[in-house]
């Protein structure tokens, strides 16, 4: 009697862990979806902001304003990337997500000199297509363990032998 | 310790002192550099320098890289002197990437230094 209940407990343990893990892993997929909306609205951003030439400080101050709420989204993901993220796809992304800072928020950014630039423009779209690349690989993952998971929660019904 | 936000602006921006009144050389040279030279003379009981960044709003890399990664650019100073003493506080996660990219800054400062 005492060992068929504490079979019973580790059985409804061990389920409301997986259970707990599967609903985590599909959290993580939803958020790394909605970062990469971001990541592409933080892209166009960039690209719009370095093909484009201020005709003074103030027109500058408004553009980069533009640029740097857009990149809020980003730099609030990033502090949480490594809860989100499988750590073999967590590295890249830090150092591609800091190369994009630097590419796109630096140089002249928010500067007097400030000129058009194609060149920076088509390598934050280039960096922001790595990282997306990275985003998405790590999503798969994600929802590649939340099936398996799911599956052995709830097995597909299975014919009755006879 | 430096409260970034308090001590110079929530709102830091631009390079030089014709990009804004709270830009990176001005950072730099105002506060930055009089606070570790007071460490390294021994003028104050601390051997670490705090720099708080949890209540500024955002940063531009090039604020960052003139403020930090411009040490290596000053005239009789240590870069890699500074790189020891100076540490950078944050606890909001928002703000982890600009801590980030201020070690890097800083550790490219002490290689690029000149002496």
């Amino acid at each position: 009697m005492l060992t068929e209940l504490v079979i019973l407990i580790l059985g409804a343990v061990g389920g409301w862990l997986a259970n707990s893990q599967a609903s985590k892993l599909s959290e993580n997929a939803t958020l790394i979806d909605d970062h990469i909306q971001d990541m592409m609205a933080f892209s166009t951003a960039l690209e719009e902001y370095w093909l484009s030439e201020p005709k003074d400080l103030k027109e500058e101050s408004i553009a980069a304003a533009r640029v740097k709420g857009k990149h809020l989204a980003i730099s609030q993901f990033y502090g949480f990337a490594e809860e989100r993220l499988p750590l073999n796809h967590l590295r890249e992304y830090q150092v591609l997500q800091l190369r994009l800072f630097q590419t796109g928020l630096g140089g002249k950014f928010e500067t007097a000199e400030r000129e058009a630039d194609p060149d920076i423009a088509v390598d934050c779209v280039a960096i922001s297509s790595q990282i997306i690349q990275v985003l998405r690989a790590g999503r798969r993952e994600q929802l590649s363990i939340f099936w398996q998971l799911k599956k052995q929660l709830n097995p597909p019904f299975s014919k009755p032998s006879h | 310790m430096i409260d970034v936000a308090k001590t110079f602006s929530p709102h830091p921006s631009g390079r030089e002192p014709k990009d804004g009144p709270f830009n990176g050389q001005k950072f730099r040279r105002d506060i930055l550099i009089p606070a570790i030279n007071k460490i390294m003379a021994g003028e104050v009981p601390d051997k670490e320098l705090i720099v708080d960044i949890d209540n500024v709003r955002t940063f531009g890399s090039s604020f960052l890289e003139e403020a930090f990664g411009g040490l290596y650019r000053e005239q009789n100073f240590d870069a890699s002197e500074a790189h020891k003493i100076v540490k950078i506080q944050c606890t909001k996660p928002r703000l982890q990437m600009f801590r980030d990219a201020i070690l890097l800054h800083m550790e490219d400062a002490k290689s690029r230094q000149v002496h």
